[in-house]
């Protein structure tokens, strides 16, 4: 009988031992996806081509979306309210104007030779670059030219590579101009009508192609990217560039202003300026960025 | 002659009462019992982690004891054989690999979860006992075997996530979309020894192997199932419908191999 009971504490004893403990957590603990209630939604505020393909991204980067687009996208752009995407279909065709969820809003006619493109501060209007004129496809807005030819006075045969309008009706563009008395190439600024601070000048920078130039939406700066230069500019009486970072390939500026997402190749991350936020994309390209 | 006859009369008729009995304990065909199982955790991990070859983490691991509990209520049908109904819970670990889309947009376009689950199975069974039950006897005791098809109903629960991300300053990812229930189907097949204590208690132990139905677990145990891949080119699944087949998987083989063999005791009683 004693045999028996000694036995029995045996056992008792040995599965207390081995299965009744609880288990102790190590790592970051139990996980309910119905615990934290609905997930928040997401809030997509840039968009980017890598790789000719587009994508929407949270402003912190830590929410990225493919969009369903079915044409390798060569540039891209989105209005200040997020809420409407434009792309250039990068092997011909005209710039498609898309909602957030991919819907087609519209196509821009005559539209497939832009070399630069964006929508105005109003939201709706989209303008782009075709050759040295100025076209909108929306609801009417001023605009100090429409012929860029007249917005600068160099002699000379001109390229006309980047664009922007300003919400006052101003024009930012970056340019070269060879083969006459004098050369230039930069970015210049001219406005609907001449006031103080508000003069027509030239925005110089050392690079051969001022290949992009963006608007604030309060219009306070122009954000440019010229090669190895990258920095902004003060719409207003000074024609000093100050430095945002160095040699980026692509990158762009919040609508207010305070923030700047850019891309270097070495780092195979988009970044967010004196943020930790950053997201991988490895060996991707990417062929343009708007926020 | 007419003493002679008396005698055949006597015992002829003594004797009906005895052949006309009903078959069962003393009158009694029904039967309460409970049981309990266990074996070993070779493969574990068990419900805290332990078991002699796989555990989640660093920590964890050593001897542990698989086990189930559960009632049985039985009924004798002839002098050698019962019936049953049987309600069986148990708990148990797993340990799953899961993906979810990343926020980086690189390689690898994913971020990856190591999870500690804890498995409840609850089993419902039917069956029956065939006992080798002695010339003449009555009630169906001694030496038994019998065979039963059960089905297990798995929940499991995470204790414990570990999130490699892809972007390595993430501090969120994307549900992971597990629907965590499974079924599995087995088919049990016992050997044991029952006595009967005071006409009242019921004793029996015995060892029980269950084999499993569910395909599933075939197709892991000789790996033309292997833990979902994010970019299975064979497979139409998104992150979270890949990761709910993989946990349907993993906890039906999980289960199988925790019932898999079982020795058990057992206390009844005959009400």
């Amino acid at each position: 009988m004693n045999m028996y009971k000694i036995a029995g504490r045996l056992i008792c004893s040995l599965f207390l031992l081995a299965s009744c403990s609880k288990y102790e957590t190590q790592y970051e603990g139990p996980y309910s996806e119905n615990s934290g209630g609905p997930e928040e939604p997401a809030y997509y505020d840039m968009v980017f081509a890598l790789d000719n393909q587009l994508y929407m991204a949270s402003a912190d980067l830590k929410k990225v979306k493919k969009m369903p687009v079915s044409v390798p996208v060569a540039r891209v752009a989105i209005n200040f309210s997020h809420d409407r995407i434009a792309y250039l279909p990068a092997f011909g065709g005209d710039i498609v104007i898309i909602d957030t969820s991919g819907a087609q809003i519209a196509t821009v006619p005559n539209s497939g030779d832009a070399t630069d493109f964006d929508f105005h501060a109003n939201n709706q209007t989209l303008y782009f670059l075709d050759d040295n004129q100025i076209r909108f496809h929306g609801p009417n807005v001023t605009v100090a030219h429409t012929d860029l030819d007249n917005a600068q006075p160099y002699f000379g045969v001109p390229y006309y590579h980047s664009v922007t309008v300003l919400p006052n009706g101003a024009v930012a563009f970056g340019f070269s101009v060879s083969g006459g008395p004098s050369s230039y190439t930069g970015f210049r600024i001219a406005y609907v009508t001449q006031q103080p601070g508000q003069q027509d000048r030239n925005l110089p920078v050392s690079s051969q192609f001022p290949g992009k130039i963006r608007t604030t939406l309060d219009g306070s700066k122009l954000f440019v990217i010229a090669g190895s230069q990258c920095g902004t500019f003060n719409s207003q009486g000074s024609s000093a560039l100050t430095q945002l970072a160095g040699a980026v390939s692509q990158g762009a500026l919040s609508p207010d202003g305070t923030q700047f997402v850019y891309w270097l190749p070495s780092e195979l991350t988009l970044n967010i300026l004196g943020t930790q936020f950053t997201a991988g994309i490895g060996f991707g390209q990417v062929n343009d960025i708007d926020w | 002659m007419q003493r002679t006859l008396l005698a055949l009369l006597c015992i002829t008729l003594g004797g009906i009462p005895v052949f006309c009995q009903v078959p069962g304990y003393l009158g009694k065909r029904l039967s309460i019992q409970a049981e309990f199982h266990s074996m070993p955790a070779l493969n574990g991990p068990t419900a805290n982690n332990r078991g002699l070859q796989t555990h989640y983490g660093d920590k964890g691991g050593g001897f542990a004891l698989n086990w189930n509990a559960g009632l049985r209520a039985g009924y004798v049908t002839s002098r050698s054989n019962q019936v049953l109904a049987s309600l069986d819970y148990f708990k148990t670990g797993m340990i799953q690999d899961a993906y979810s889309p990343s926020s980086s947009f690189g390689s690898p376009e994913y971020d990856s979860h190591a999870l500690f689950y804890n498995i409840t199975g609850i089993t419902g069974g039917i069956g029956t006992r065939g006992f080798a039950t002695e010339k003449g006897a009555l009630a169906p005791m001694g030496r038994y075997s019998g065979f039963s098809l059960n089905a297990t109903f798995l929940r499991g629960d995470i204790l414990d996530k570990r999130t490699s991300y892809s972007d390595p300053f993430s501090e969120s990812h994307a549900p992971l979309g597990i629907d965590a229930k499974a079924l599995l189907f087995s088919l049990g097949f016992e050997t044991g020894v029952n006595f009967v204590v005071k006409d009242r208690l019921l004793l029996n132990v015995g060892a029980k192997f269950n084999l499993p139905l569910s395909p599933r677990v075939y197709r892991y145990a000789f790996g033309e199932e292997y833990d979902w891949y994010p970019y299975n080119p064979d497979t139409d699944y998104t992150f979270a419908e890949g990761n709910t087949e993989n946990f349907k998987t993993l906890a039906t083989t999980r289960a199988a191999l925790h019932n898999l063999v079982m020795l058990y005791i057992g206390v009844g009683l005959l009400p």
